[in-house]
């Protein structure tokens, strides 16, 4: 799976976050579904979606321990990751591609696996916190 | 120390602004200044594209571009159109300033990487000085923290006020009293001192925003170490039992192990580099501050000796990433290395095995071919002892 340079979507959309963001969802749909069929998996819940963030996260070279608990989906990554690679090295704020780029391609690979994913970021290792955490709850 | 009270007359006085933006940021901030241009348009005089002057009834503003190859910077004074003016209100034709200001450079991006604001008036003396310093200190509501004298100039530092919500980027309050000068010596002096707070805003703009990006990096040495070693300490643990990993597993921590060698190898260099960029904005500044000689006065600390302190601190959380980032890239470079050679040995002992089972298979073979040899010996005899004995029968030798 061949993906854009991570401060491409800087340079780019630096005063136009939303279509970022928008863009950036699409593109996690279209890896969701990608990894989905490699890997042949068929479901639309927490183990699939759980299975689907794990995979993608190997393939990008990031710390890959999503884990279902109580039904829902939760990923914790303390890892160094590319996004703060690529942010250091091309100057960019961490912030900025972490909700503009990161954020919404994870969102868009769990609607791969079931459209009705609320997701949510509980903390962020850009804002200052020790680890991210992203929380998926299928709702339907 | 004096007592703060106000009312005194001020001399010349004026205010300047100094904001330093990103270069790009260079075409919203084209497209202010044009908008600044249009506004007073009927009041404008304009020297060259970088520089140009608004007649305001009361006062006169200049407006000054410096073009940088990675930032800009736009100084903007307002005084009384009469040089010399000798103000008894000071604090009013402030205000007034300030407001005038404000309204012409509002077209402006929000975004700059420093705001310096700087108040001129001339004293007679350093008494009168520092009483102006501690009367603008009410006005601006806060404390002085730095003063000193340099080239016949005082120059203050007030702190940030106690209600100040953190703006995005460095804000300096200054003020510069240039003592019992004629007109003529002032505006050379002061203008070689608003020179020199624009390359201090420069660097301390450039600085505050390399700080500001690099800041939350600080924090995750923390996890990602923990990260690591329990990654380290999983493979270690499972190589020295007894029981042989297989060749996969072996191969994939060597994989792992050789992604974190790469991303820590990635940001212990890059943080080398801000370190490094960062040190070069202090050493530009410490050696601008030193051209002034400047020598401290009623027991204030100077500027040079302020800005001096902010800066010790400044590169010791990169030191200490890079530090350890660089003793968790060695470690990993070696854990690297013991997997390396494992899955050679592992991989050694795979191939003899693979060549002993095909050594035993070729013995079989061999066994198999030799019986296979003698089974054809005895079944050849037993047809040559049939055809005899068939022979005998037909020629009547046997009954």
């Amino acid at each position: 799976m061949e993906f854009p340079l991570w401060n491409e979507f800087y340079k780019k959309y630096k005063n136009d976050p939303e279509k970022c963001r928008r863009e950036c969802f699409e593109i996690g749909r279209r890896a969701g579904r990608n990894v989905m069929a490699r890997l042949n998996l068929k479901g639309d819940d927490p183990d699939t979606l759980a299975k689907v963030v794990n995979a993608f996260m190997r393939e990008v070279k990031s710390e890959s321990a999503a884990k279902v608990e109580d039904g829902r989906v939760i990923f914790k990554n303390r890892s160094f990751c590319p996004i703060m690679i690529s942010a250091r090295t091309f100057n960019q704020p961490w912030l900025w591609l972490d909700e503009n780029v990161a954020w919404p391609i994870v969102q868009g690979i769990a609607s791969a696996v079931n459209p009705q994913t609320e997701h949510r970021v509980t903390s962020a290792r850009a804002r200052g916190d020790l680890v991210c955490e992203h929380v998926f709850d299928i709702t339907r | 120390m004096e007592s703060r009270e106000s009312g005194s007359v001020l001399g010349s006085p004026s205010l300047t602004n100094i904001r330093i933006y990103e270069l790009e940021d260079r075409e919203v901030l084209d497209r202010a200044l044009e908008s600044i241009r249009r506004d007073y348009a009927a009041n404008l005089l304009e020297e060259d594209r970088n520089i140009f002057k608004i007649n305001l009834k009361d006062a006169i503003c200049n407006i000054e571009l410096t073009v940088r190859k990675d930032c800009t910077a736009i100084s903007t004074s307002i005084r009384h159109p009469c040089g010399e003016h000798a103000s008894k209100e000071w604090q009013k034709d402030l205000e007034r300033y300030r407001n005038q200001l404000q309204t012409i450079l509002s077209p402006l991006p929000k975004n700059p990487i420093s705001s310096f604001s700087v108040l001129i008036g001339k004293t007679s003396s350093e008494r009168e000085a520092l009483k102006l310093v501690r009367t603008y200190s009410d006005y601006v509501g806060s404390r002085e923290v730095a003063a000193g004298i340099a080239g016949n100039c005082l120059l203050a530092t007030f702190g940030k006020a106690a209600e100040e919500i953190d703006p995005g980027y460095v804000r300096r309050e200054l003020l510069l009293s240039p003592m019992k000068m004629p007109l003529s010596e002032m505006e050379k002096t002061v203008s070689q001192f608003l020179n020199d707070i624009k390359h201090l805003a420069i660097n301390q703009g450039k600085l505050d925003r390399l700080q500001r990006l690099c800041q939350p990096y600080f924090p995750q040495i923390d996890p990602g170490e923990t990260e690591i070693q329990e990654k380290i300490e999983n493979i270690m643990g499972r190589i020295t039992q007894t029981e042989p990993v297989d060749l996969e597993t072996l191969k994939s921590w060597l994989s792992e192990v050789m992604e974190r060698f790469s991303t820590v190898s990635t940001l212990s260099a890059l943080i080398k580099r801000d370190q490094a960029t960062a040190a070069n904005y202090i050493e530009e500044n410490k050696n601008l501050l030193s051209q002034w000689s400047e020598r401290s006065i009623e027991g204030y600390p100077t500027n040079t000796i302020r800005e001096t302190i902010e800066y010790s601190d400044t590169l010791r959380p990169f030191q200490n990433f890079i530090e350890r980032t660089e003793a968790l890239r060695i470690q990993l470079e070696r854990v690297s290395d013991f997997v390396r050679t494992y899955l050679g040995i592992r991989q050694q002992e795979q191939s003899s095995e693979t060549l002993g089972q095909q050594v035993k298979m070729l013995h079989a073979i061999e066994k198999h071919e030799k019986l296979l040899k003698d089974l054809t010996w005895i079944v050849a005899l037993l047809t040559v002892t049939l055809v005899l004995l068939e022979l005998a029968r037909t020629l009547h030798i046997l009954p």
